[in-house]
Formats: structure tokens, C-alpha cells, sequence
């Protein structure tokens, strides 16, 4: 072959439309789908996923963190209607912080568990200022036995209203400890303190509780011995 | 009864604290979809074009700006006015102040007019 059909091989080549456009928008397409297997995806990469697009992640993590923070509050507060508002509000904030969410840096449970505790400590502090604990009235003596569901409602509401009367830091920790069950290191991550700072709050907590809770007693079901 | 018999013991504390653990509230339908409609409107507020600020308006806009607005030009006009004034027609004591802190001119020729060469010693 010459020169001359190949210079011009060449130049027809040149005048080609390149692919450029098209890897281009690759970029652009939009987010993938969850694998059929999502409940194994960790909750930082779905979140991660959600910002980008994807409103099956959101649907995702919602159905495992939505009951978790709706029993957080519900514990916390005893009260179905609070309980769902804080719910309602943990996760847009949550739907929020998605774009600015660091992989790493922190479990997106511990976040939530945050949230959750100073959303619901605020109602605290809100019920505080109109529930006097020595004014709730004592049941009559003679009463008959409460049915054990009624007792329940009773014993929540009374561990909720002496969580309100509580300082802040106490109530969380309380919370925390003896309501989710978790660790103290797990604990001063989320309140963010030492260990030895979540163990004097719990001791201090509990010692609170008691106090409290000592008034009502006999109303909680607690015979005397 | 006496006191210590009303007090809280810690087995007291502790079922109330079994109660609460147990407490597992479901998450209603409702209130699901109010979370996922929530979801979609956060992703929606940030693909959403930001709000234009206000809409530039050219060099004289700017011009007009720098200058500060309407008290700004209007200092302006009135210091050009005053400094066109003074030029074109300074009054009398003004010459007075310049001769004051200047002094007055004086021309000295060195050389005589119709002698640029100095031949005439």
C-alpha cells in the first residue's frame, strides 16, 4: 500500500465522531439498584447510595431504622403520638445528612441513637415544666388489682415522667444503659464522654430513679413485703 | 408501713427497666410513608436548582454600585460642579492663599533675547 491511501485512511479516521459523549454521561446514569441481597449492605453505604438517588435505599434503611428509633422514643417517652413525631423527625434528619455522611467515621445507628436521646430529652424538658411528679395522684387504697397490661402503661409512664424530672445527661445515660441495653463504651461514643464519665452517670442516674420512683411504689405494683 | 418498706430496691428498678426493654412498638404504615416521603422530598430540595441571586446587571449596574447608589453620585456631581467652578473663575482670594503659600513667580532671563548664541559678551 502507498503513502498516499494511507495518509488518507487517516484523515477519514480523524473525522470520525469520537465516543467522548457517550463515556461522558456514564457518569450521569442513574444509581444502580440494590442487590437482591440489600439487608446485607451496611447502613453507611445505603445511606450513601440514597444520596446519590436511590429512593430504594431510603426504603431500605427506613425498614431497619425506623422501629429501632420508634423504640428508643417510645421508652423514653411513653407516648405513641411523641414517640412517631421524634421518629419522623430523627430520620429527616438522618435524609438530611446523607450528602455530608464520612463512611467511617461513625456507625449510622450511634448517630441515630444521638438524635434520638436529645429529641426526646427536649420533649422531656418540655414535660418537665408541666408535670409534677407530687401532684400525679396515689391510687386509693383498697383499688382492685390492675389488669398486667394496665400495670405495664402505668410502669412506662411513670419510668418516662421520672425520666423528665431528671437531669438531662442522667436520663440519657439511664436511657442508654438500662433502656437500650447497650455498652459503656458504646454509650460515651454516642453521648460523646469517657467511660468513667458514663459510669458515674448511670450510678448517679439510677440513685435519682429511685428517689423518684420510691413515691409511687405502691402504684407501680410493688407490694410491700 | 414504715419508710424503707416504700423505697425503690434495685429488683423494683430492674422489672421496670425488663417492662420497658420489652416495649417493641410497630412502625405503622403511616408513618412509614411519611419517613419515605420525606426521603423524596430531601432528594428532590437538593437536585432542585438553587435559587438565583440577584440578576447582574451589567457594567453601569455595577458602575452604579461602586459608586454608591444615588448619595454617592450625587457627592460626586456636586465635587466635580465645585472643582469646574474654581478652575474656570478662581476668585480673588484664592490667588492671595497660592501667592501666600507658594510665593509669587518671578521670570529671569539669563540670556538676552536677540543673543541665544552669547556673541556679544
Amino acid at each position: 500500500m502507498s503513502a498516499a491511501p494511507i495518509r488518507a485512511a487517516l484523515f477519514l479516521d480523524a473525522l470520525k465522531p469520537r465516543r467522548y459523549h457517550s463515556e461522558m454521561t456514564m457518569f450521569q446514569a442513574k444509581p444502580r439498584p440494590l442487590p437482591a441481597d440489600a439487608e446485607t449492605v451496611p447502613d453507611a453505604a445505603l445511606l450513601v447510595a440514597y444520596a446519590n438517588g436511590d429512593q430504594s435505599a431510603a426504603a431500605e434503611l427506613a425498614g431497619r431504622l425506623a422501629p429501632l428509633v420508634m423504640g428508643q422514643a417510645m421508652r423514653m417517652l411513653a407516648n405513641r403520638a411523641e414517640a412517631e413525631d421524634v421518629t419522623q423527625e430523627a430520620m429527616i434528619r438522618l435524609w438530611r445528612i446523607a450528602p455530608d455522611w464520612r463512611q467511617g467515621e461513625a456507625q449510622v445507628s450511634t448517630w441515630l441513637y444521638r438524635v434520638v436521646a436529645n429529641l426526646c430529652t427536649d420533649r422531656l424538658r418540655r414535660r418537665k415544666r408541666t408535670v409534677d411528679l407530687d401532684a400525679i395522684a396515689e391510687p386509693e387504697d383498697g383499688a382492685p388489682s390492675v389488669a398486667d397490661q394496665i400495670q405495664t402503661r402505668t410502669r412506662l409512664g411513670a419510668l418516662s415522667d421520672a425520666l423528665a424530672a431528671m437531669p438531662d445527661r442522667q436520663a440519657q445515660a439511664i436511657s442508654l444503659r438500662h433502656l437500650e441495653g447497650l455498652g459503656n463504651p458504646e454509650i460515651a461514643e454516642i453521648m460523646e464522654i469517657s467511660v468513667e464519665a458514663v459510669e458515674s452517670l448511670t450510678a448517679r442516674g439510677k440513685r435519682t430513679l429511685t428517689a423518684l420512683l420510691s413515691g409511687r411504689r405502691a402504684e407501680l405494683g410493688f407490694e410491700d413485703e | 408501713m414504715n419508710d424503707t418498706r416504700k423505697q425503690m430496691t434495685d429488683q423494683d428498678l430492674d422489672d421496670v427497666f425488663v417492662v420497658a426493654r420489652a416495649e417493641r412498638p410497630d412502625v405503622s404504615p403511616d408513618l412509614m410513608a411519611r419517613i419515605l416521603a420525606d426521603a423524596a422530598r430531601a432528594t428532590a430540595d437538593r437536585q432542585a436548582p438553587a435559587p438565583m441571586a440577584a440578576a447582574p446587571g451589567g457594567f453601569l449596574t455595577s458602575l452604579w454600585a461602586a459608586l454608591g447608589g444615588w448619595g454617592g453620585a450625587g457627592g460626586l456631581t456636586a465635587a466635580v460642579a465645585a472643582g469646574l467652578w474654581l478652575g474656570i473663575a478662581p476668585p480673588q482670594s484664592f490667588d492671595t492663599l497660592t501667592t501666600a503659600i507658594f510665593g509669587s513667580t518671578e521670570t529671569l532671563s539669563l540670556f538676552a533675547a536677540d543673543d541665544i548664541l552669547g556673541t556679544e559678551g
